[in-house]
């Protein structure tokens, strides 16, 4: 059997030169530059500096709100709080002061953590199973659950409670909180055509910082609340200075977003 | 369990200095690009030099999109005299060799080049077709792309520089609409050519040549030793041989050209093992003559080097994420660390992290790319899978270097057009490609039929 081929095309496309073809083939509307103007730079410096400055000088407040903030989730979800309890977190920060709440171990019901780990494993199994994309992650959480489940089980000693959780967790959340001004200033400020949005954009983030940490540390200790250490590190790891990630990228994302549509908008292209 | 411990904390610092490298790199690259208020552009000098060419287009087993290709070749701009289309038939199973010769027999500029036995690869099929061309400058053009009817006049116009060894122009998904991972590729590429690349040429450091959408120089390419043909990523080879000789790449981010990218995870997953392991393979073989190169400075030295181990930095991340959990278990992590190694620390997992997506908003910005862009949180996913694969592609790599096997071997990537008889050019197709409100519908309809329908 010979296969031929015949070539048909639109009326169009027979000549070479039409004029549906263009001499350059653009697929979006690229433009040189922004402008990063000195205004802007300075704004951005200054904005780093006073922000980074205020948790410097009122760190003790903020551990206090973000710790009444994460008793309140904490009693909405009727986790029992026990007390709270002060920590040392860095020399050159003040103490902070963390909920102590009940932890479950493993010693007092060893079935309950197996049954656990399993269903856990199994959750992230189906998920990875299911979404494609997620597996490289979803496979590097099971195997930390894994881990953990066989380091609680060989030594029991390993496991800590909610105090230890806790001054774990702020002196994550307090560097991230120091050095996050930086970061989102430069992301913010310098690339936002309205200096005034960028500064207002990099103090929200500041804010929401402070705010979604008690809200992740208070979901971590309920967690521990009912199932002890076996869940933390993948919590810590998905929940914690990633997470910090997860936001910045989302107001990210949203900020280049409006800023694009309004300075294409602008151009009234 | 002292000495883990002083193990973990090595890697974690270790971990920590590259990162923050790779992310200083980043961030310093996406805002100088932001910045540049003339970025270095060949558009004043495009159609006022005009080389001989030949115009190489290898293909293994391409009869989805070689039509595609091979028509938009034709209806190019480029003086005819001036110009060659090399198609090579590189061993395929398919009607690709039929195709070829079809448009090998309407359109003189085509040479039809079937090549059934010899070794494998890219490499192999280009070291053939350069033998038999007779350009001054060699384009090269993978099956998948589209390029426009001006785009061999943008890609020579460097070549008026005696200096310039390749050039490279700028890759464009057509597909990024089709799948949650083509979108996510098509950020990914918008920010290595639209900042990466643009920056470091603006820079004076090198921006690479991808081995499609660019060309070499034919005096340039035989001082060097030509392909190699041993090499996975040729393109990359050919770059770092190039420039340790002191020839220089140049970039030209205005001519665009459609490829398509992989949509579904598994091909993703091979193609990303194939670049890490070739890229990694030319680090090994290439990083002394860089780093020993008269022709470079040092800023340039650095960067050559950032570009070759990039890859490497995908199990960097993974033994420091696995540090941190030896350290979070041990007795240490209730100790408390002193103030600035901890903030280095989060610094690296937080920033250096978000340093390449800072590069995707970029691109975005300067695209004017305002919905995808919404997908960089999602993007994390991607960057995860990357990692996995990258990790494991390595594994396997320096296994091999060590057992001795035969190599890293060429995997081909699938193509996704679902056919060749036009459906992708048309218009309100449904599909939301992002091509097809910019691109003129036009199509290539082809029709296979036996002797006896006839």
């Amino acid at each position: 059997m010979t296969v031929s081929l015949k070539v048909r095309m639109p009326a169009f496309l027979a000549t070479p030169h039409s004029h549906m073809r263009r001499e350059f083939i653009y697929p979006h509307r690229s433009v040189r530059s922004f402008r990063v103007t000195v205004a802007k730079l300075l704004s951005a410096v200054f904005t780093a500096a006073v922000l980074c400055g205020s948790i410097a000088a009122y760190n003790a407040e903020f551990f206090t709100w973000h710790d009444r903030l994460c008793v309140t989730l904490l009693e909405w979800t009727g986790v029992p709080v026990t007390g709270e309890q002060t920590i040392e977190l860095f020399e050159g920060l003040s103490t902070a002061v963390v909920p102590a709440v009940p932890v479950a171990r493993f010693e007092s019901n060893p079935l309950r953590f197996v049954l656990l780990a399993v269903a856990g494993l199994l959750a992230l199994w189906a998920i990875q199973h299911r979404i494609a994309l997620s597996r490289g992650f979803v496979l590097f959480l099971a195997a930390l659950l894994l881990i953990t489940a066989c380091v609680v089980a060989i030594h029991p000693s390993s496991q800590f409670g909610a105090v230890e959780f806790g001054q774990i967790w702020l002196r994550g959340e307090v560097l991230v909180w120091l050095l996050l001004p930086v970061f989102s200033a430069a992301m913010f400020t310098l690339v936002q055509p309205i200096w005034l949005i960028g500064v207002t954009l990099t103090v929200l983030v500041q804010v929401f910082g402070i705010f979604w940490s008690a809200v992740r540390m208070a979901f971590c200790l309920a967690v521990m609340h009912y199932s002890g250490i076996l869940f933390v590190p993948i919590l810590w790891f998905a929940l914690g200075v990633l997470a910090d990630m997860i936001y910045l990228m989302v107001f990210y994302s949203m900020a280049v977003h409006w800023n694009a549509s309004r300075y294409w908008r602008r151009k009234a292209l | 369990m002292t000495i883990l411990i002083l193990v973990a904390k090595g890697c974690l610092l270790f971990a920590i200095a590259v990162l923050a490298l790779y992310g200083l790199r980043h961030y310093t690259l996406a805002l100088y690009r932001l910045s540049i208020r003339r970025p270095r552009d060949m558009m004043e000098i495009t159609g006022y030099f005009l080389p001989r060419t030949s115009v190489l287009v290898p293909m293994h087993n391409e009869e989805k999109v070689a039509a595609d290709l091979l028509q938009a070749l034709v209806e190019g701009d480029y003086d005819r005299d001036r110009i060659e289309i090399l198609a090579i038939d590189d061993r395929s199973e398919d009607r690709t060799g039929e195709i070829i010769s079809d448009f090998a027999a309407r359109y003189p500029v085509i040479k039809a080049i079937h090549r059934r036995d010899g070794e494998g690869g890219k490499a192999a099929a280009l070291e053939l077709a350069t033998r038999q061309a007779s350009g001054e400058v060699l384009l090269l053009f993978d099956a998948d792309y589209f390029p426009g009817r001006a785009m061999v006049k943008q890609l020579t116009a460097p070549f008026c520089d005696p200096e310039v060894g390749a050039v490279m122009g700028r890759v464009v998904p057509h597909n990024s609409g089709s799948t949650l991972l083509a979108a996510l590729l098509g950020l990914e590429r918008a920010a290595g050519y639209q900042v990466g690349q643009q920056a470091r040429y603006n820079l004076g450091l090198t921006p690479q040549f991808g081995g499609t959408v660019g060309g070499v120089r034919a005096s340039a390419l035989r001082a060097v030793g030509g392909w190699n043909t041993k090499s996975l990523t040729e393109d990359t080879d050919l770059t770092f041989r190039l420039i340790a000789k002191g020839w220089k790449v140049a970039y030209v981010n205005r001519a665009e050209c459609y490829e398509e990218v992989p949509e579904a995870w598994e091909v993703r997953k091979r193609q990303i093992a194939r670049w890490a392991t070739g890229h990694t393979d030319c680090l090994h073989r290439l990083w002394s003559s860089v780093s020993g190169s008269k022709f470079l400075s040092r800023p340039e030295k650095v960067d050559a080097l950032f570009v070759l181990g990039c890859y490497l930095t995908a199990p960097i991340l993974v033994l420091g994420w696995l540090a941190s959990l030896v350290l979070f278990f041990s007795p240490e992590a209730s100790a408390v660390p002193p103030l600035l190694l901890a903030l280095a620390f989060a610094g690296y997992q937080v920033f250096g992290n978000q340093a390449t997506f800072f590069e995707l908003g970029a691109a975005a910005l300067l695209d004017g790319d305002a919905r995808r862009v919404l997908l960089i949180p999602v993007n994390l996913f991607n960057f995860f899978a990357s990692t996995a694969a990258i990790c494991g592609a390595l594994l396997r790599y320096y296994v091999g270097r060590v057992w001795g096997s035969r190599g890293p071997r060429w995997h081909k990537t699938k193509r996704f057009r679902e056919n060749s008889n036009g459906e992708q050019f048309r218009n309100g197709n449904g599909s939301g490609r992002g091509l097809f409100s910019q691109r003129p519908s036009g199509a290539y309809t082809y029709t296979f039929s036996t002797e006896s329908e006839q």
